[in-house]
């Protein structure tokens, strides 16, 4: 963070107005993408990275395959497992003293995801779009991906929303993630194997996952057999998670919020293990998904019900939680414009859970969506450019 | 004034929230006027193969492999897996009905073990019909992996076919390019599993045109072919449609689409005139 004291913007500086930044700054600050999750902003551009997943995907030139594609699900579980443990531990560490932001985050999220979802419903039952899965479990997946935000790679200290929305949008993935576990049981043959083992598995995969992590993290003797411990305990939870069918993103936000709330440094470690892969998690998660979108005309179809009601249900949800931490609704709104990686990531976690093509429209509608909105995003905040130098 | 100032931004705000929900229902309504066009462009891409693909040997079973997957790929959108299970006791005994074991003078028994269920793939031939081919003895009740019991809208017993009501969906007999099938060649015959269709390259020799007092059109004998089961729809290895396998006699036939278009047709009608 920049303060005055170390050379940032004082009044006068603000009288005066910003400088016009140079190109390659103004080229910089574009490719950096927001910083969600307590992760610090990275040259990771998700329009850029989705963009490059589909040239090189099996659909364009081919050098992913669908082979390769098929050998990644793995890694793929495994990432969405520590994108949940991301999730978890922002929660921990904001639940104990931001209550009222928590509450107004879980509010912005629940109205997107009302609004995506019911938009959903409404327009393939009119339209008649032929999907092999449930309507509410589409309907469910596009309202979960469409309420992930990623704020805003701001200089907290720039304006008090970018600090608000920032924290808003570490916190607004927590009630999708819970959803998400509920959604599990509606999709096709989930109830085969026992409704409250597909509702109870990540509460206890992940509590267990948690408590061997917190057991074994500050044994560790050295640093590289810290790391293997942190690798293994999320390679547990993604692996489990798979095993058993159920978002590996909810496993990884009860192991989070287990190693925060747990006595001890279990969530200080995992963060700085995790600072390590942060970029190369992105980039996979990000690539694959591009690589994954399969052109068909359904998933252009429920493209714009997506994105009309996503920007409705970010404005309805900033408009009502705004009131709770004091913000402008407008500019609470525009920073939270951003989807990020979680939004792919939730429609990533859908693809592996649903059969026949219903995955792969999910997860192009909301490639599509997301890249999009990221770019949406660069002309709705204007502040951050400006701001974060 | 700053009072002043900070409710002029909350009208404002709530004028730009009335704005965007009522410019998204608007045009919401207004999409939804229209319908999701037909199945051929609905379609999945295939795809394609690598730029470098060409460098690498590759093995002719990895071509095959390679082929069959795409081509269930493509057609999957128009299959359905449908659950039969085994006909009531006192429904009417079906023409080719399995024979039941004997005990005694010749009695049938009635503690003989139920039929278990098996599984069909239907082919999407109107906008919410498809047609399965419902093996002797047994009824069609449900899609696999949905609860809701499925509904039977004609059969036909004689030649094991039914035709059941779909969630709308795009029409694909009717469409889809047809193959004529010259025999000796590769086919891909597509099942059902109770995950989903499946697929499996099947070699298929001598296919001779011969008619059959069961269809309007027709079949192609195919002599025999252990491999195929009444019940499996074939497609050529480019995609086209071959036909559905059914009974001829003692051995197996494909029924062409023209004959399968015209039984469709004859069903619908006899519904339509109840």
């Amino acid at each position: 963070m920049r303060r005055r004291e170390l050379g940032g913007r004082d009044p006068l500086d603000r009288r005066l107005g910003s400088p016009p930044p140079s190109p390659f700054a103004w080229l910089i600050s574009l490719l950096r993408t927001r910083s969600a999750l307590g992760l610090a902003p990275s040259l990771t551009p998700a329009a850029l990275f989705l963009l490059l997943g589909v040239v090189a995907g099996p659909h364009a030139l081919g050098f992913v395959s669908t082979r390769l594609l098929a050998r990644l699900d793995l890694a793929v579980t495994i990432a969405l497992a520590i994108l949940g443990v991301i999730v978890g531990i922002a929660l921990g560490r904001e639940i104990r003293s931001a209550v009222r932001l928590f509450v107004a985050a879980s509010l912005e999220s629940l109205v997107t995801i009302v609004a995506v979802g019911g938009a959903t419903v409404y327009f393939v039952h009119a339209t008649r779009v032929p999907i092999d899965a449930p309507l509410l479990v589409l309907a469910i997946a596009l309202g979960l991906s469409a309420s992930a935000s990623s704020a805003t790679s701001a200089d907290p200290d720039s304006e008090p929303v970018a600090a608000v929305a920032t924290r808003v949008a570490d916190l607004d993935d927590v009630l999708p993630i819970v959803v998400t576990i509920g959604a599990c049981a509606l999709v096709p043959g989930a109830t085969d194997r026992g409704l409250w083992i597909v509702l109870l598995a990540p509460l206890v995969v992940g509590a267990a996952v948690g408590a061997i992590g917190w057991l074994l993290f500050e044994r560790a003797e050295s640093n590289a057999e810290r790391v293997v411990f942190v690798l293994g305990a999320l390679s547990l939870a993604g692996g489990a998670a798979s095993y058993l069918r159920v978002s590996p993103l909810a496993v990884g936000l009860i192991a989070g919020g287990v190693w925060t709330l747990a006595p001890g440094r279990a969530d200080r470690i995992v963060q700085d293990d995790l600072r390590k892969v942060q970029h190369p998690l992105v980039v996979l998660l990000l690539v694959t998904a591009g690589a994954m979108v399969t052109p068909s005309l359904a998933a252009v179809w429920l493209l714009t019900p997506y994105l009309l009601f996503r920007l409705a249900g970010k404005v309805a949800g900033a408009w009502l939680s705004a009131r709770l931490v004091e913000v402008s609704a407008a500019d609470l709104a525009a920073y939270l414009m951003s989807p990020g990686v979680l939004a792919v990531a939730f429609a990533l976690n859908f693809r592996q859970l649903l059969p026949g093509t219903a995955g792969d429209v999910i997860l192009s509608t909301v490639a599509m969506g997301t890249a999009a909105f990221e770019l949406f995003a660069l002309a709705v905040v204007p502040h951050w450019r400006g701001a974060a130098r | 004034m700053a009072a002043e100032e900070l409710q002029d931004r909350s009208r404002r705000e709530t004028r730009l929230l009335v704005l965007v929900v009522v410019v998204s229902l608007a045009v919401l309504l207004l999409l939804a006027r229209f319908r999701f066009p037909s199945a051929s462009i609905t379609t999945a891409v295939a795809p394609t193969p690598g730029p470098l693909a060409g460098l690498a040997a590759r093995a002719a079973f990895e071509d095959m492999a390679a082929t069959t997957g795409t081509l269930l790929t493509r057609v999957s959108p128009s299959l359905l897996v449908v659950q039969c299970d085994a006909a009531p006791a006192g429904a009417a005994p079906p023409a080719h009905a399995p024979a039941r074991p004997r005990q005694g003078r010749g009695t049938t028994t009635d503690s003989a073990p139920p039929l278990p269920p098996q599984f069909a793939v239907a082919l999407r031939v109107r906008t919410d019909l498809a047609l399965v081919h419902v093996p002797a003895g047994y009824v069609p009740t449900a899609f696999a992996g949905v609860a809701t019991p499925i509904t039977v809208v004609a059969s036909d017993p004689v030649r094991e076919i039914a035709l059941v009501h779909t969630t709308p969906g795009s029409e694909f007999l009717d469409g889809w390019p047809v193959a004529t099938f010259p025999g000796f060649g590769y086919v891909g015959a597509v099942d059902a599993m109770p995950g989903g269709p499946t697929i499996q390259p099947v070699f298929v020799g001598r296919a001779d045109l011969a008619p059959d007092d069961h269809w309007p059109a027709p079949v192609l004998t195919l002599g025999d072919q252990p491999a195929l089961r009444a019940g499996t729809w074939l497609f050529s290895m480019d995609g086209r449609f071959v036909g559905l396998v059914a009974r001829h006699g003692d051995t197996i036939a494909v029924v062409p689409r023209e004959a399968l278009v015209a039984v469709v047709g004859e069903l619908v009608r006899g519904v339509a005139t109840q």
